[in-house]
C-alpha cells in the first residue's frame, strides 16, 4: 500500500488517535461518570470518520443519536442513581491475562486478514451521489422501499423495548 | 435497487401471513391488557393461543407454496414453511404452559404479548432471505427474551439471569453483525439469493475475509444457541427464568436460531463449503462433550436440563458440518434430519420442563431429590417423565432416538464418522444422569403417607400432548418424514 500525505489522511490519523485514546481512557478510568464522558468522545470520533468517508447523513445521525441522545441518557441514569460508584481497580489475575492474550490474538488475526485483502472499491455509479447531496435521498429510498419490511419490524422491536423497560422498572410490589 | 419496486403489489399475505396474524394478535392483546386492568386476565393468554392457531392454519395453507418473496426480503419456501410450523407449535405449547403458570404465580400480564412479539421475531428469522431482516428478527426475539427472563423483578435470580443473558446476547449480536459487515463489504449485497450465487467467487477472491465472516456469524449465533464455549449464560438464565420461559428459550428460541444459522450458512457459504463447514463440526463435538460432562454433577433440575439442552444443540449442529461435503442433491436428507430432531426436541423438552415445574411448585425446591417418590404420587406423570427423559437420552421407540439415529446415519453416509462416534459416546454419558433421575422417580418416598401430586387439567393436557408428540414421532416417524420428504428444499 502506498502512503500519500494528504489532508484527509492526516485528518484520519488525528481523529483515529483521539478516538482510540477516548476508548482506552474509558476502559482505564474507574469512575462511571468519566466513562460516560469518554464514550461520548468515541461517538463523536466515529461520526468524524463518517464525515471523512463522505457519509454525511450517517455522521449527523451519529452525533444526534449517539453523542447526543444516548450519552446524555447514560449521564442522566448515572446521576439519578449512584453517581459516586467506582469500579474496583485492575489486577493481573489469570482470567484477565487470558482475556488480554485472547484480545491481542483476535486483533492480530483481524488486522492481518484486513490488511492482506484488496478490498473492492466503489464503482462510479455508487459514488455519483451529487456531491453528497443525494446521500439522504438514497438512504431514504433504500430504507422505505427495499427495506420496508425490516423497517416496520423495528417498530415492533421498539414497542417490545419500551414495554420491557416499563415492566422491569415498575415499582416492586414485594421483596423476597 | 435497480428496478423500481412496486410496494403495493407484493405477495405480502402469502409470504408473511403467519407473521401478520401473530403481530396483529399481539397488538390486540396489548390494547385489551391496557383496557381491562382488573380481575383474572388469563383469557388474554387464551386469546393469544387462538391467534397462534390462526397463524398455524395460515402457515399450513401455504405449506407447499411455490417459493415467493415479497420485496426481496421475506418469503415463503419449504425451509420457511417447516420452521414456521415448528415455531408456531412450540409457541402454542409455551402459551399453554404460561396459562397454568400465571394462575399460580405472580407474573405481569404483559408477558403474554411479549411472547407473541418474540414469535414474530422467530418467524422472521425462519422466513427472511436478507441479512438485515434476519438480524432485526433475531433482535426482536432476543430483546423480548431478555425481558421475559427477568420478568419476575422481585426474584434476584430472575434478574441475574436476565442481565447475564442480555450481556452475552448483546456480545453475540455484535460478533454476528461484525461478521455480516465483512460479507457485505466484499459482496456489496445483503440479499441471500444474490450472495448464494456469489459465494465461490467471494471465497476465491477474498479467502481470509470469507473465513472470518463465516466464523463470526457461526460464533455470533453460537451465543444465542448456547454452543460451547459460548454457553456460560445458559444455566443462570434457564434457572432464573419462569419455567414456561425456560422452555421457550430451550425450544422456540433455539429452533428459530438454528433456522437462521442454517439459512445464512447454506445460502452464503455453500460453494466454498468444504473449506468452512468443518468448523461447525469442531464446535459440535466440543459442545456435545462439554455439555454432557458438565451435566453429570448437577443436582438442580433446571440447571441439568439447561446443560442437557446445550448438549442437544451440539447434536443438532452435527448435520451442519456435512453441508460442505454433501452434494446439493443430498442436502434434502440433512434438512430432514435437522428438522426432525428439532420437532422431537421441542416435544420432549417442553414436557420435561412441565413436570419439573409441577415438582418445583409442589416441593418448593429444584433439587433432584424432589423427584423421589414421584411414581407413588402420580404414576401417570412419572411415566410421562420417563418417556421424556429416555427420549432426551435417545432410547429406541422415542422420537429422540430416531432423531439421533438419522443424524448418525448422515455422519456415516458423508464419512464424518468421528462426529457420529462422539454423538454415540456422549449419548451414553447422558444416560448416566438421566437414569439417575429415573432411579429417584421410582424410589419409594420415606414418608409413610403419600400425597398425590396435584396438577391442573391444563398441565395434564400439555404433558399429554408432549407425550403423544414424543411417542408418535418415535413409533411412526413417517408422520413427519413423509411431508418433509416431498419438499423441494433446493430450488432456483
Amino acid at each position: 500500500m502506498n502512503f500519500v500525505w494528504s489532508w484527509p489522511v492526516i485528518a484520519f490519523y488525528i481523529i483515529a488517535l483521539l478516538t482510540l485514546c477516548c476508548g482506552v481512557i474509558m476502559l482505564s478510568v474507574r469512575k462511571v461518570i468519566y466513562m460516560a464522558l469518554t464514550i461520548g468522545g468515541v461517538f463523536i470520533g466515529a461520526s468524524a470518520l463518517y464525515f471523512l468517508l463522505g457519509a454525511d447523513f450517517v455522521g449527523v445521525a451519529q452525533i444526534l443519536i449517539y453523542a447526543g441522545a444516548i450519552t446524555i441518557l447514560i449521564m442522566f441514569a448515572i446521576m439519578l442513581t449512584n453517581h459516586e460508584a467506582t469500579e474496583p481497580g485492575f489486577k493481573w489475575s489469570p482470567k484477565n491475562i487470558a482475556a488480554a492474550i485472547g484480545s491481542v490474538l483476535l486483533a492480530v488475526v483481524l488486522l492481518l486478514a484486513i490488511r492482506s485483502t484488496a478490498w473492492p472499491t466503489a464503482t462510479t455509479s455508487q459514488t455519483a451521489l451529487d456531491g453528497g447531496n443525494s446521500n439522504p435521498m438514497a438512504i431514504g429510498l433504500v430504507m422505505f422501499k427495499g427495506y420496508a419490511i425490516p423497517f416496520e419490524l423495528v417498530s415492533i422491536l421498539l414497542i417490545v423495548a419500551l414495554v420491557g423497560a416499563v415492566i422491569l422498572a415498575k415499582e416492586r410490589k414485594e421483596d423476597e | 435497487m435497480t428496478t423500481p419496486l412496486d410496494m403495493l403489489h407484493q405477495p405480502y399475505w402469502m409470504t408473511m401471513g403467519p407473521m401478520i396474524v401473530v403481530a396483529a394478535t399481539g397488538f390486540v392483546v396489548m390494547i385489551l391488557e391496557f383496557i381491562f386492568r382488573k380481575g383474572d386476565r388469563r383469557w388474554l393468554t387464551v386469546l393469544s393461543m387462538l391467534g397462534v392457531v390462526a397463524a398455524l392454519v395460515v402457515a399450513i395453507i401455504h405449506f407447499n407454496a411455490k417459493p415467493t418473496f415479497a420485496l426481496n426480503t421475506i418469503g415463503v419456501d419449504p425451509f420457511a414453511s417447516v420452521f414456521s410450523v415448528l415455531i408456531l407449535i412450540s409457541a402454542l405449547l409455551v402459551l399453554l404452559f404460561t396459562l397454568d403458570f400465571s394462575a399460580k404465580s405472580d407474573v405481569p400480564a404483559e408477558h403474554t404479548y411479549l411472547i407473541l412479539f418474540a414469535v414474530v421475531g422467530a418467524l422472521t428469522m425462519a422466513s427472511s432471505i436478507d441479512l438485515v431482516t434476519l438480524y432485526v428478527g433475531l433482535e426482536l426475539l432476543s430483546v423480548a427474551s431478555y425481558v421475559l427472563v427477568a420478568v419476575r423483578t422481585h426474584s434476584i435470580r430472575s434478574v441475574e439471569g436476565g442481565i447475564k443473558y442480555m450481556l452475552m446476547g448483546a456480545l453475540g449480536s455484535a460478533v454476528l453483525l461484525y461478521g455480516m459487515s465483512f460479507i457485505y463489504g466484499i459482496s456489496g449485497t445483503t440479499n441471500l439469493m444474490n450472495l448464494s450465487g456469489a459465494g465461490l467467487q467471494m471465497f476465491s477472491t477474498y479467502p481470509a475475509i470469507t473465513v472470518i465472516g463465516f466464523l463470526m456469524m457461526l460464533i455470533g449465533m453460537g451465543f444465542k444457541l448456547s454452543l460451547v464455549p459460548f454457553h456460560m449464560w445458559t444455566p443462570d438464565a434457564y434457572a432464573g427464568a419462569p419455567t414456561p420461559i425456560t422452555s421457550f428459550l430451550a425450544t422456540l428460541s433455539k429452533a428459530a436460531s438454528f433456522g437462521m444459522l442454517l439459512r445464512m450458512l447454506v445460502f452464503i457459504f455453500n460453494a466454498p463449503g468444504a473449506h468452512l463447514f468443518y468448523w461447525a463440526g469442531i464446535i459440535a463435538a466440543i459442545t456435545m462433550i462439554v455439555g454432557n460432562f458438565i451435566a453429570l454433577p448437577q443436582r438442580n433440575m433446571k440447571r441439568l436440563l439447561a446443560f442437557s439442552s446445550v448438549a442437544q444443540a451440539g447434536y443438532i449442529l452435527v448435520p451442519f458440518a456435512m453441508f460442505g461435503i454433501a452434494q446439493s442433491a443430498d442436502w434434502a436428507g440433512l434438512f430432514d434430519s435437522i428438522s426432525f430432531y428439532l420437532f422431537a426436541y421441542t416435544f420432549m423438552t417442553v414436557g420435561a420442563f412441565a413436570i419439573v415445574y409441577l415438582l418445583e411448585r409442589d416441593k418448593g425446591s429444584l433439587d433432584s431429590d424432589a423427584l423421589i417418590g414421584l411414581y407413588q404420587r402420580s404414576p401417570w406423570l412419572a411415566v410421562a417423565l420417563t418417556i421424556f427423559v429416555l427420549s432426551l437420552a435417545g432410547m429406541p421407540l422415542t422420537a429422540g432416538f430416531l432423531g439421533k439415529f438419522y443424524i448418525f446415519v448422515d455422519t456415516m453416509h458423508f464419512s464424518t464418522i468421528w462426529l457420529g462416534v462422539i454423538l454415540f459416546a456422549t449419548s451414553v454419558v447422558s444416560f448416566y444422569y438421566y437414569i439417575g433421575w429415573l432411579r429417584k422417580v421410582y424410589q419409594k418416598e420415606p414418608v409413610a403417607e403419600v400425597t398425590a401430586l396435584s396438577a391442573s387439567p391444563i398441565m395434564h393436557t400439555l404433558v399429554a400432548v408432549c407425550v403423544i408428540g414424543t411417542l408418535a414421532l418415535g413409533i411412526v416417524p413417517a408422520l413427519l418424514l413423509h411431508p418433509l420428504a416431498g419438499l423441494p428444499w433446493i430450488y432456483g
